[in-house]
């Protein structure tokens, strides 16, 4: 099987989860197919979650190649096969996550950052009362601001806002104050 | 009866029977080892690796320790409390036992550290792929266990000594049974006894520690490590001597609970049953000094606070102490393992959103419980530990947000050690001191160089006094042999 | 054969064999391990890849058959790389370390990673944490250590036929279990123990204690084996019950003892506290089995076998006292090629099989039955000869064997204890044996003593319409009769008072008319000196009326009532002996005569290891074990839901009523289909022994690997 991918997708997400739905992991009789999905799995999980290593590229691709040969059944060398061709065709943006510099499609979460521009906040506290991370500085007619400390990329500060004021960033961050300021905007 | 005849007979083939084995193999002599299990190396299957002081690899990492340095550091530890001239003849081989491990083919992967505060004496085994991490030690075990064959000595799995033969106040052999129930007489001009104390044996730890097992004590238990040696020696005469045991601490059936165990050691809110703190958490990375301060809570046993606000950061920023067992990958399986817990109803863990309903769960009274939490918080709001001085980078405000995560930890031990007493040339001695003719004893069975605490602080220690003493014990029973024959 | 090439050596093959057990046969080592000899392979685990002709990829070589002129590399760089990556691959969701693992220092895995010396940190540890479950009889699951090889599942599966085990999968992955979270019992496990002896790590292990229990692996698997004192193949001939071939049965009792009826009737059955099938719901019922197939042996096809001697060695054998020991030792001498000669002082040989137990436990008929067999071997018997002196006949013989047994009764030192109606337990049981009138005993009788000769003698005296009082030192709950006796002798009418002390016996020289006792209300007995201190309950002194009083209070040999026996005896008339050799040579002891009392199969067990001493003795090589019966066992033992519910099926036992009134046995033998239920309760423990032992690295030759 191969995977298609468009514009929108991210590599590593797209193969995560084929993975997470593969029949390997429901079968366990052979090691490469069933230990072998499971280190992928993992090290997908954690590439997406912008904790991939260095290595993880090229232990990836061996392991890969070794299911195509070593599996008990076309199950595992299917999977082999796949997470092969993907890898190939995207190492740049596998390096790119693994690198913790970002997810082009904007897909992994982890990659995502949340921030509070400083022309929109009117100071109105809508999105510290929703964030369970208590993760939002700011009082009355104060710009806010988002620690990305405590950040668990929610969203539910972005639907909170009412004035668009707080925004979705991959790569390029939009400038925010490191704390709270007095509102521009009334 | 079956009746077999040798020059040396070992009893047990863990590091230090395997390490006797080899060095009486290179003098010529003959030796029948007899082991209890299907495999050598006992407990240091599970280890990885030995002490060395002084070695090339220390030298070549900038990591180098003197002798000198190692013994004083020792010996203040133990205040003296210990065999001074055994703890000097072992620590001066230690660096020539490295060089001739690496001789006969183990290859090492560095010298290291356990905790921070430790000294890099531990020489760990590489592995195939050259990544460091548990069992590597197996490594070792394969090398000397092919030597041991390699210069004649006759391997006997799964037959255990029984006894020792004594004729004429000497020491001549040991019996032993086999798989099939066969009992045997192995003969020799001595016998080395290296068992490894009795980590496994819960009346002889009840009688000699007082400690219950699965009840206020959850140590390793390497199947098979039942204090036989100790009782063969004894039962010829050997002194009892300097029985302890190499304290730790763990959450009870910590292999199924490994990560919890991993995250809940944190230097955090450390209270006993009383719901007071008793020590600087600070320390948690020298499991000898937090076990010996569990042992003198009641029960033996105490409770590691934080929540999940900690946790988050240790996923981000890693642990506040790292360790070489428990790796900082763990941490991100925590809340996965937590539910199986919970589900389980695991009862070492503890979960809740008040402080209130943790104390219920624990049975510790709340009012305390809370006061204990109210005052360390304020400790950690203004970055001084008033009470027991923990270092300012661990003080982090346990306010239970995404509610409060607990472990109970209890006195562990890696096993037992000491039983009888040796001196440098590791003859067995008796009541008067004086030496049992034709008796050896090497590795845990005659460690008595810790006195009251294991010395964490020069890690690789308990495999590194096996594998030295095993050594010491093969040449001094060369010279016994030879002085015999002369 | 087939001719290959195997690391560099040429290597001979059978047909079909796979490349890994060529090369193991050839003592080669290649790592394996979801292999097993005796199961299917299937290529899972790849720890067996070898490199085959130079081709590119390894291939497992479990399932790779062996073909004329194949060269084959287990140490190629692409071998060893997929091995281990393997084994890494297994450890990163082990368990981190093994301490607190059942199967430390036995485990093939354990080995294994000794062997390739690898690690498995460079792959993300994600341990699969399953609880361990010990609410199962027999065996522990510890998955957390299971590494999915599938043997279990196979062996369960396949080999077995039972289909308890199998892949599950539950919210950490999947593990080999029982499907659906049942117990074993549900599942209809039949505890055969497979799953555990083919599980390379400690995921299925016996139960904590459980092959602790003797120093042989062997015995620990078969504990009734372990538990019988002559060794009978137990598992082997409740399956020849089972298979409807009692005959076939009995040949494999006599393989090791000569009484398989009169065990069948009495024997105390040490070999039931040994069955495993206690921990599920009851024992076997082993000794009842026994007594089937002795009771339905029509064809005998073993007797020839049985009754065939070794060429005579010239050696004369004599053997002093013709019981249970003395006999079992005479055949087995005599099978040997010996010329023994059993002097026996009573009239008719067998002991207490003929001179003291009754006939309402066991009938007489049966008893002489196998006497006469033993007989038939040429084995010669003189009765009515006592002998006084052993080191005489040794004069004659080559070798002499004192198997005198513990014949006389012992009385407690009261007043009135030498009066004319006071007798001891030998002397009544021997008379109601020889079918003697027992009016001497009066009407009213009081038994002394609480152990199953007391219960002999009081049950076969209700039987002469006596009332017979059982009055005993122990407390009611400490009687050392067995539980069947107390019960069934009560039924009968005997009247038992557990924790009295004797102090008397009323009456005169000529007529007893009573025993006065009093009540105790505890009482200890110190082995070492003999004294019994007790705490008497004041004021209960009474009288129990009585015509006459037996006292079943011990028995002795009756050796130091000679004036020399030509041995050195002890204080107490048992002959000094060092293993069964007395003070003088060629004069051996054994039995009763040197245990004190104990049960029949002691005795025969006794004799058997008399019988190897004295042939040893006498030049041979002391080899007294036979194969009467061929064996042969299917491991396929298929599904049977509801197995380990299957209650123990019980003797039917006549009633009380109607048995007190006659000798005839208290128990009717099984029914053919009360057998064959009973047979197929037996969790044939034995099966396990037939896997093949894994060879570990260690194992392989010397330090060449």
């Amino acid at each position: 099987m191969t995977l298609k991918l468009t514009k929108k997708q991210c590599p590593v997400n797209e193969l995560l989860s084929y993975v997470r739905g593969h029949k390997c992991l429901d079968c366990g009789k052979c090691v490469f197919g069933y230990e072998g999905a499971t280190q992928i799995l993992l090290a997908l999980e954690d590439i997406s979650a912008k904790r991939g290593k260095s290595t993880d590229l090229e232990q990836m691709r061996k392991l890969a190649q070794y299911m195509t040969e070593q599996s008990l059944c076309e199950d595992g060398e299917e999977l082999g096969r796949t997470a092969l061709e993907v890898l190939d065709a995207h190492a740049d943006e596998f390096a790119l996550h693994i690198a913790k510099k970002g997810c082009t499609a904007g897909v992994c979460r982890a990659f995502v950052t949340y921030h509070i521009l400083m022309d929109k906040c009117t100071g109105c506290g809508d999105c510290m009362d929703v964030c369970q991370e208590d993760a939002i500085a700011g009082k009355k007619k104060f710009v806010h601001v988002i620690s990305q400390a405590d950040c668990i990329q929610c969203g539910k500060c972005l639907e909170a806002c009412e004035e668009e004021a707080i925004v979705k960033a991959g790569a390029d961050k939009p400038r925010c104050p490191p704390r709270p300021v007095p509102c521009k905007r009334k | 009866m079956k009746k077999l005849e040798t020059d040396v007979v070992i009893v047990a083939g863990g590091p230090a029977g395997l390490a006797a084995a080899v060095t009486v193999g290179e003098m010529g002599l003959s030796s029948i080892l007899l082991e209890k299990a299907r495999t050598t190396g006992g407990a240091a299957n599970m280890g990885m690796g030995p002490l060395g002081i002084n070695t090339t690899i220390q030298k070549e990492q900038f990591n180098d320790i003197s002798v000198d340095y190692a013994f004083d550091l020792h010996m203040n530890y133990t205040h003296y409390n210990v065999d001074a001239d055994l703890v000097q003849t072992y620590f001066s081989k230690s660096a020539d036992t490295i060089a001739w491990l690496q001789e006969l083919g183990v290859e090492f992967a560095g010298a290291f550290r356990y905790f921070r505060e430790s000294e890099a004496t531990w020489h760990i085994v590489k592995p195939e792929n050259g990544v460091i991490g548990p069992r590597a030690a197996s490594g070792m075990v394969k090398v000397l266990t092919e030597k041991a064959k390699e210069y004649g000595t006759e391997i006997l799995l799964e037959t255990p000594a029984t006894s020792l033969i004594m004729e004429d106040g000497k020491v001549v052999g040991a019996k032993a049974v086999d798989a099939g129930g066969n009992e045997l007489e192995v003969r020799g001009k001595a016998v080395i006894v290296a068992t490894g104390g009795f980590g496994n044996n819960g009346d002889m730890i009840k009688k000699e520690f007082g400690l219950t097992l699965m009840e206020d004590f959850y140590p390793f238990m390497i199947p098979g490590v039942n204090g036989d040696g100790l009782n063969m020696m004894w039962e010829v005469g050997a002194q009892k001597f300097g029985a302890n045991i190499e304290a730790i601490y763990q959450l009870p059936d910590n292999m199924n609970w490994f990560i919890l165990d991993a995250v809940l050691r944190q230097p955090n809110l450390l209270v006993n049953q009383r719901g007071e703190r008793f020590m600087n958490e600070g320390y948690m990375g020298n499991t000898t000094y937090v076990g010996n301060a569990l042992r003198m809570q009641p029960g033996n046993y105490a409770y590691c606070i934080m929540d999940r606000k900690i946790l988050k950061s240790y996923k981000k920023n890693g642990p506040d102490i790292m360790d070489i067992v428990h790796p900082a990958d763990a941490f991100h399986g925590f809340d996965k393992e937590a539910e199986m817990a919970v589900e389980q109803g695991y009862s070492a863990y503890f979960e809740a959103e008040t402080i209130e309903e943790l104390a219920g769960k624990m049975g510790i009274d709340p009012e305390t419980l809370a006061n204990t939490l109210d005052d360390y918080n304020a400790m950690c709001e203004s970055g001084v530990d008033t009470q027991f001085h923990k270092d300012q980078k661990y003080l982090h405000e346990i306010t239970g947000k995404g509610n409060f995560v607990a472990g109970k930890f209890y006195l562990g031990a890696y096993g037992t050690i000491g039983g009888v007493r040796i001196n440098k040339r590791c003859e067995v001695l008796d009541k008067d001191q004086k030496p049992i003719p034709g008796l050896y004893s090497a590795g845990s069975d005659a460690n008595t160089i810790y006195g009251d605490s294991y010395n964490f602080t020069l890690p690789g220690n308990t495999m590194g006094f096996a594998v030295n003493s095993g050594r010491m014990a093969g040449e001094s029973v060369m010279d016994y042999i030879s002085n015999m024959e002369a | 054969m087939i001719t290959l090439t195997i690391d560099g050596r040429t290597v001979e093959a059978r047909e079909g064999q796979s490349v890994l057990h060529a090369a193991l046969d050839a003592g080669i080592y290649i790592p394996h391990l979801c292999d097993h000899p005796d199961l299917e392979a299937k290529g899972g685990c790849r720890m067996c890849s070898v490199t085959i002709d130079g081709a590119e990829k390894p291939v497992p070589s479990c399932a790779t058959e062996v073909r004329e002129g194949m060269v084959v590399d287990s140490h190629t760089a692409a071998a060893e790389a997929v091995r281990r990556t393997s084994m890494e691959l297994m450890l990163a969701t082990h368990p981190s370390e093994c301490t607190g693992c059942p199967k430390y220092g036995k485990c093939e895995m354990q080995s294994m990673y000794q062997f390739m010396g690898v690690s498995a940190q460079g792959w993300r540890h994600h341990p699969r944490p399953v609880p361990t479950n010990e609410s199962n009889p027999l065996i522990t699951h510890l998955f957390i250590r299971c590494i999915r090889c599938g043997r279990c599942i196979r062996a369960c599966q396949d080999k077995r036929g039972v289909k308890v085990l199998d892949y599950v999968h539950d919210k950490v992955g999947i593990h080999a279990g029982v499907p659906g979270g049942k117990s074993l019992a549900d599942a209809g496990c039949r505890f055969c123990g497979a799953c555990i002896e083919v599980c390379p790590t400690g995921s299925i292990v016996d139960v904590v204690g459980r092959m602790e229990r003797y120093p042989a692996y062997a015995d620990n698997v078969v504990p009734c084996r372990a538990e019988c004192p002559a060794h009978i193949d137990i598992p082997a001939y409740i399956r020849a019950v089972k298979e409807g071939r009692p005959g076939d049965a009995v040949g494999i009792i006599r393989e090791k003892v000569p009484f398989p009826l009169v065990l069948g009737y009495i024997c105390n059955h040490l070999c039931e506290t040994g069955c495993k099938r206690s921990d599920i719901n009851a024992p076997m019922s082993i000794r009842n089995l026994k007594r089937f197939a002795a009771d339905n042996d029509t064809e005998q096809a073993w007797k020839e076998k049985y009754l065939r001697t070794a060429p005579p060695t010239g050696k004369k054998v004599a053997v002093i006292g013709g019981g249970p020991c003395g006999l079992t030792a005479a055949y087995y001498l005599r099978k040997k090629g010996h010329d023994v000669t059993v002097f026996e002082k009573r009239p008719e040989l067998g002991g207490p099989m003929t001179g003291g137990i009754p006939a309402y436990r066991l009938p007489l008929d049966e008893v002489r039955k196998e006497i006469r067999l033993i007989l038939d071997t040429g084995v010669k018997a003189e009765c009515n000869r006592e002998i006084t002196n052993a080191a005489e006949l040794r004069k004659d013989f080559d070798a002499v064997l004192v198997a005198v047994g513990v014949s006389k009764g012992r009385k407690l030192p009261i007043p009135g204890a030498d009066f004319r109606q006071v007798h001891t337990a030998m002397d009544v049981l021997a008379d109601n044996r020889a079918g003697k009138d027992m009016g001497y005993l009066g009407k009213t009788v009081c038994v002394i003593g609480g152990g199953s000769v007391g219960f002999d003698v009081a049950r076969s005296l209700v039987r002469h319409g006596m009332t017979v009082n059982l009055a005993c030192l122990e407390q009611a709950d400490k009687i050392l009769a067995d539980a069947e006796d107390q019960e069934e002798g009560a039924e009968e009418g005997v009247n038992i008072l557990p924790g009295r002390a004797f102090e008397v016996i009323e009456g005169t020289p000529e007529q007893v008319t009573g025993l006065r006792v009093h009540t105790v209300l505890s009482s200890t007995y110190d082995k070492a000196t003999g004294k019994v201190t007790e705490v008497a309950e004041p004021g209960s002194q009474t009288v129990i009326p009585c015509d006459s009083v037996v006292f079943a209070t011990g028995q002795y040999t009756g050796l130091n009532d000679y004036a020399d026996f030509g041995i050195k005896l002890n204080g107490r008339g048992y002959p000094e002996i060092d293993g069964l050799k007395t003070s003088e040579g060629g004069i051996f002891a054994a039995g009763d005569a040197i245990t004190g009392i104990s049960f029949v199969i002691k005795g025969i067990a006794q004799g058997r290891d008399a019988a190897t001493a004295i042939d040893k003795y006498l030049g041979g090589d002391g080899d007294i074990d036979e194969t009467l019966v061929e064996r042969s066992a299917d491991p396929h033992i298929g599904e049977f839901p509801g197995f380990a519910a299957l209650p123990r099926v019980e003797q039917e036992v006549i009633s009380a009523e109607s048995r007190k009134t006659n000798n005839e046995n208290v128990y009717r033998t099984y029914s053919c289909e009360e057998a064959s239920c009973e047979a197929q309760r037996c969790l044939q423990c034995d099966l396990r022994l037939q896997f093949e032992k894994i060879k570990l690295w260690s194992d392989f030759g010397g330090g060449e690997t």
